[in-house]
This record gives structure tokens, sequence and C-alpha cells, in this order.
């Protein structure tokens, strides 16, 4: 993942050179590959790992040099919006498929080139400005990490969404291009009549914004991350949108990024929002606490970390942290952090901003081993010591051979 | 009896002169004048005789003696200069070159293997080898990666035909990594343990200069009741300073697996530019070595180890990069082509 210095500075102060940036970076889990500068500004390709897709934009790269460098946040401020009663017409059909969709209707827009700041920020992570909707819904996934469409309201069906899936044979053509035959495995978003998108992976061409647009329906969504992965790779796509989806997008973010799009396009595309639905499959689910002993954290380790090193390091992460008796803290994760829910992560956490090379060495006991040596590899020592000084010379085969090859002998 | 003395001297004049070297020679001397040799024998007859034979045979005797000594002189001499006259140790010459046997070798990833498991076989640890044929279990879901998890991208498999006996849903596979390993033994056997698990491992992946669809790995594991991180780190420290040498630096590096937390990639600094960065190391001035980290619990879940009694590091590494490294190969498919040329090299 490309991302721009300049626009990190946008949210967090970075009083380093940039190969040094990169390099606590890459010390705290956060693997800079490569630096380029151009235009005066310096561009860092990233390695994410798995685990942390948090980390796939602005936000989330900046937080984690906030807590590296012990530095605020300054997260992006979302004007308040007011926002009538009225409800979009979206139905979930797939429960399984999508678990929130947040839709906002926005009437009287004008659609056009971005202004220069928003191109320069689409550009420096090697994104191509398209128009000011496009663009915004870009930025914001860029930004936040969430993933949004802009469809043009005018040309869907009855102004109607539906999140289901594929009938069986049904066509739409992405924007891509590409003519694609669908089966019933597939996530789709829908109007009244015909699928109009590829549900978290890529829009249609019959509804995407163009010039002529001045409706549009927002979609801010959570797709299951199996579904996208599964439909993904079953079409031979993989977007920017798509590649979020897969490794699980913060459910409880959707509303606020949403939000945070609207309030862009009512300042650069104008229009009105005349109403929004924002539908949950399930209640959002409170994060657990995780009661951690700082005695458990130095039997981890073999080092002592102090309660307030913890708390500072885990607040600049996000985490919400409590004292729990003495010597201990109740830790709650926040909600883009799915993937820390037990001690160890927490251990881990502390670990990696600490520094690894910051924490101590020390060398384990081995115990004597009642493991028995095993007999076929002894024999096979002999075997190559008494070749190897008969003048052999050992060789290492593949062993795994094609049909063809298994036919010529006698084997085959 | 008597003795005719001019008989005797006849014979023995024949019989030196049929003598080609120095045992035959000794063996003529001991018939004539050996403790039981003939002269002994004549003199020792001597008390048998008449007054008037006992004189003359007594002079025949002593003649006889004297005779016997001269040939064997004369003899000695000879075959002393003709053996100055023949080339040194006859029968073997010694400046002949000596019939050489050309050494075998083993292959350089059996080498390197070996070095490393030795390494840690001095360290306490046992020698453990897993099947290649796995369980998905084992593979995958003992070790924190569930069957649909992003994660699992990192390790396409190779699948069988044949099916799980124990679990007939689903299929055997090869076994992506030496990780598998690290459940059976833990199943096996009760901490505190320490092995490294060598093997080989499959990978679907495109051959080229760096990748193969097989290639071997090295696992390791230490389980007790209080294995820390910081062991860990110390470990491994030792392990590369034995293997790379004392000068080279190293660093730990956060990364992800799925079943070890605090997991970490393990650095050294690039032994051919020292650090500045070169095409080796894709100019980072380090290169990447192993991955390890502190076991992840739910593993030792799947394993139905107590739950928080252990805790354990395990690592892993890949041996063809290891070598490749080492020894400066810079195709991976060498190793696989058995070229002689490139075998006897190591």
């Amino acid at each position: 993942m490309k991302i721009s210095l300049d626009w990190l500075k946008d949210y967090v102060a970075i009083p380093l050179a940039a190969d040094k940036l990169a390099h606590r970076l890459t010390l705290a889990g956060l693997e800079v590959e490569k630096i380029e500068t151009a235009n005066g500004d310096t561009s860092m390709e990233m390695e994410i790992t798995p685990n942390r897709p948090d980390c796939l934009n602005m936000l989330g790269v900046a937080r984690e040099i906030s807590a590296v460098l012990n530095k605020p946040l300054k997260a992006p401020k979302v004007k308040k919006i007011s926002v009538p009663k009225d409800r979009c017409n979206i139905e979930i059909s797939d429960r399984e498929g999508c678990g929130r969709y947040v839709g906002i209707i926005v009437r009287g827009v004008k659609v056009g080139s971005s202004p220069e700041w928003l191109q320069k920020r689409l550009l420096s992570v090697g994104l191509r400005p398209i128009n000011n909707i496009v663009d915004i819904t870009n930025f914001v996934l860029m930004e936040t990490g969430q993933p949004s469409h802009a469809f043009d309201h005018g040309r869907l069906n009855e102004g109607k969404i539906v999140v289901r899936r594929a009938r069986a044979g049904e066509k739409l053509k992405t924007l891509d291009g590409i003519e694609r035959t669908l089966d019933p495995s597939i996530l789709v978003i829908s109007d009244a009549k015909t699928a109009v998108a590829l549900a978290g992976i890529m829009g249609g061409e019959g509804s995407e914004v163009t010039a002529t647009t001045t409706n549009i329906l927002l979609e801010s969504a959570y797709f299951n991350p199996i579904v996208i992965r599964r439909d993904g790779r079953r079409l031979g796509i993989s977007t920017d949108s798509s590649y979020r989806f897969e490794r699980g997008v913060d459910i409880e973010n959707v509303e606020r990024a949403a939000m945070r799009a609207i309030a862009l396009i009512l300042e650069i595309a104008g229009g009105k929002v005349c109403a929004k639905s924002d539908l949950r499959i399930s209640k959002a689910k409170p994060a657990k606490p995780i009661a951690v002993s700082l005695a458990a954290v130095e039997r981890q380790l073999g080092a002592t970390v102090t309660a307030v090193r913890a708390k500072t390091i885990l607040k600049k992460l996000g985490f919400c942290v409590r004292p729990k008796g003495k010597g201990a803290l109740s830790i709650t994760p926040p909600s883009f952090r799915p993937d820390v829910k037990r001690v160890e992560d927490i251990v881990e956490e502390l670990a990696r901003v600490i520094g690894y090379d910051r924490l101590p060495s020390s060398l384990p006991t081995v115990v004597v081993s009642d493991i028995p040596g095993d007999p076929r590899r002894q024999i096979k020592e002999k075997i190559r010591q008494l070749l190897t000084g008969l003048g052999f010379s050992e060789i290492n085969t593949y062993t795994l051979i094609n049909q063809p090859m298994l036919d010529k002998t006698s084997l085959g | 009896m008597s003795w005719n003395f001019s008989e005797i001297q006849a014979q023995a004049k024949q019989e030196i002169d049929g003598v080609s070297d120095s045992r035959q020679l000794e063996a003529f001397r001991l018939k004539y004048l050996g403790r039981k040799g003939l002269v002994q024998e004549i003199f020792a007859g001597l008390g048998t005789l008449s007054d008037e034979e006992r004189p003359i045979v007594g002079k025949g005797a002593n003649e006889l003696r004297y005779f016997v000594n001269q040939l064997l002189e004369e003899k000695a001499k000879a075959l002393q200069a003709s053996d100055t006259q023949r080339p040194k140790g006859a029968g073997l010459d010694i400046t002949l070159p000596g019939i050489a046997v050309t050494p075998g070798s083993r292959h350089i990833l059996t080498q390197t293997i070996d070095e490393i498991c030795g390494l840690f076989e001095r360290l306490g640890f046992a020698v453990y080898e897993g099947p290649e044929v796995e369980t998905e279990f084992n593979n995958f879901t003992a070790l924190n990666i569930p069957v649909d998890h992003p994660s699992r991208d990192a390790f396409d498999t190779f699948y069988l035909d044949a099916r799980d006996p124990q679990n007939k849903d689903r299929y055997l596979l090869l076994r992506s990594h030496t990780s598998p390993g690290q459940v059976r033994i833990m199943q096996k056997h009760k901490p505190p343990l320490a092995v490294v698990i060598p093997g080989k491992v499959y990978r679907p992946d495109a051959v080229d200069a760096s990748h193969s669809f097989m290639f071997h790995q090295i696992e390791g594991l230490l389980v007790d009741r209080e294995v820390k991180f910081s062991d860990l780190k110390g470990l491994l420290t030792v392990f590369c300073k034995k293997f790379f040498g004392n000068d080279i630096r190293m660093r730990f590096r956060p990364h992800f697996f799925p079943f070890t937390e605090p997991s970490a990639e393990v650095d050294i600094s690039c032994y051919i530019c020292g650090g500045k960065g070169c095409s080796v190391c894709g100019r980072k001035g380090w290169l990447e070595i192993m991955g390890c980290g502190m076991v992840n619990p739910k593993v030792f879940d799947a394993v139905k180890y107590p739950s928080g009694k252990y805790t354990g590091l395990a690592f892993g590494m890949g041996v063809e990069r290891i070598a490749m490294l080492k020894h400066g190969i810079h195709d991976i498919r060498i190793f696989f082509e058995n070229d002689v040329r490139f075998l006897k090299q190591f």
C-alpha cells in the first residue's frame, strides 16, 4: 500500500526524516519496502500484515505513528450535517453477506473536476482523479479505510437498493467495461430490476456517476469478508475496496466514514442531503475488556512494563484503559482491532511499540530430552556416511513427477 | 659314522649358489652352523668315535666350519652388492602416486540442515521429522489458520485426492510448512520439550530463481512453564552468531503469523554489503532469514494442553534461502538440478 508523507502529516506531526520514520514503522511491525520522492512529496510503499486491516489507510498508519513517536493524533473533524428523517428505499436480503448498509441520497450535486488539493492527495498515493464525486469516495477510502460507492440515483430503477445474491445467469457490465455473467453465489447490489454492482468489489457502468448526474446515492457498508473474498476469486477481480472488505472493515465506522464523504461532497459538489438509512443486521457488540496483570506481561516478555507506560501506549493505539486493582489493567480494544482478544495480543502491542530490540534478551533453560531418536534418521545417516565415504555425491531431487515421466518408469 | 667332508663341502657350495636372498642365506647358515646344524651334530658325535678317528673328524669339522663361514661371507657380500644395484624396494615402487579415493559429498542442503540441527542438538534440542503428507487440521486448523481466513492466501496448498482417514470431509495435503510437526510432537509428548523439525515442504508457486514448489524448512519449538519472549531473542541470537559468525548484527521485527503471538521476523545484516544496501538485500541492508514468535495459546488449546500452564517459543527458516545467502548461490533451481560440478563444490 502506498502512503504519502504529506498526507500523513495532516493527522500526526512527524518530526523525522522519511528514512528514519520508515525505520521506526518497520520496527513497529509496519514494514516499509520502498521510499520514493516525487513532486516534493515522499511516498512510502508499505507491507501491511493481514492481521492489521486497520492500517490499510492514512488514519491507521497515523495512529501507529502517534503511538510509536508518542505524538497526538489529529482526526479529521466532520461538520455536523442536518439530515432529514426521510429514509432511502434499501433492503438487505442477504443477511449473511451484508452486516450493515448505510445509504444517503444527495440531490442537486454538480459533477466536475476535483479541487487541486484533492487531486494532489489522490495522485500522491497512485490513484487517478476521475470526477469530484468518485474522487471523494476514493479519498475517504484511503483516509479511513472504509470503501464507499456513489450511484447515480436517477439510474436506479425505482431508486431502490437491494443487497442480494445474483440470479443464475444475471448479467452485469462492470466499470472496467467487462460484461459479466453471474451465479447465485455472487453478492450484488441491485435496484428494483437488476444487479447494478458487485457488492464490495466494483460498481456497474449502468449506474455510475457521470458529468450529467445530479442526484446520487452514497453507499457505505460492511460486507462479509469471506463472501467478498470468494466472489473476488471467482470473478478474478481485486480492487482497493475488495482488498479491504476481504480483510475486514470496521463495522462501527461505516456511518462515520459515510458522513465524512457526505460533508466533502456538500462542500465540493454542492447539493442537499434528502434521505438517509442505516441498516444493521445485528446490534453492535461491545468489545469484551481484557484483564491484564502487569506481572503476566513481565512473565511473557521477560521485561517489566509500568502501568503508566502501558496505558500511554495502548491509549495512543485507540484502546480504552482502566486500572483494575493493584498491578492490573482492564483494556478494551477499539472496534477496528478485532485481532486483539487475549492477554498475548496486548503483550504484542506493548512489545512492538516499545521496540523488540529495546527488550532484553535471555537464554532459556533446555531440559534434557526424553524424546527418542528416530532410528530411520540414524540409518539414513549411516548410509550417507558410507556412500559419501566411497565417493558418491548425494543428490536431492524433486519428489513430485508428472504423469508422462511416471509412465516411462516401471511404476507408471 | 664316517663323514665325507669333501662331499659335504661340495654340497654346501652347490647350495650356497642357490641362495638369492638374506632369508635363504640365514636358512643355509642354520643348516650348517646353527645349534641344530650339521657341524654341531658332528662335534656332538665325537665322543662316540675311536681314538684314531676323533682327531681326523674333529679337524674335518673345523675345516667345514671355516669353509661354510667363508661361503657365507662371500655370499653376504655378493647379496649386498646386488641389492645396491637394484632399485630400492624392489617389487614396490614407492615413487608411484597412490591410489586416490575421490571423496564423495553430501548435498549442500543436507549439509546445511545437518549444521543447523547440529547446532540446536548441542543446545539440548531433539530432532524430529514429521510426515510430508499431512491433514488440514495439523497444517492449518490447529495452527489457528481457519479455512476461509485471508492469511491462508499466503499458504496456497497442494491437495491430494485421498481423504483424511480421521475426517472424511477433508482431503489430505502436502504440508506447506514444517509447523504441523509442532502439533504432532505436542500431541505425542508433554512439556518440557525442545525439538527441531527439518523437512521438505510444498507450495504451488511458479518455479523461478527464487521460488520452488518443493523446498526445505527447519522448524523449532521449545515449550515449558516459563518460556519468555526474551528467551526467544536470546536463543535465536546464539544460533545466528554460531551459524553466520560473531560479527553479524541482528534485528527482530514485529510480524504476523497466526500461530505465534507476539510474532517476529529475524534479519541479519547483509554480509555482502555490510548493511549499506546492495542488490542481494534489495538495498535494505538487512536479510530476512527466519520467522519466529511465542506459541499462540490457541495452538496449545488445539493440542489439548491445559490452558495457561505452558508457554513456548517457535521459529522456522527456509533452508534453501539460508544456503543461498551463505554460499552465494543465486538460483534455487540449481539445488535440484544435481549437476555434479555444483555438488562437488561443497
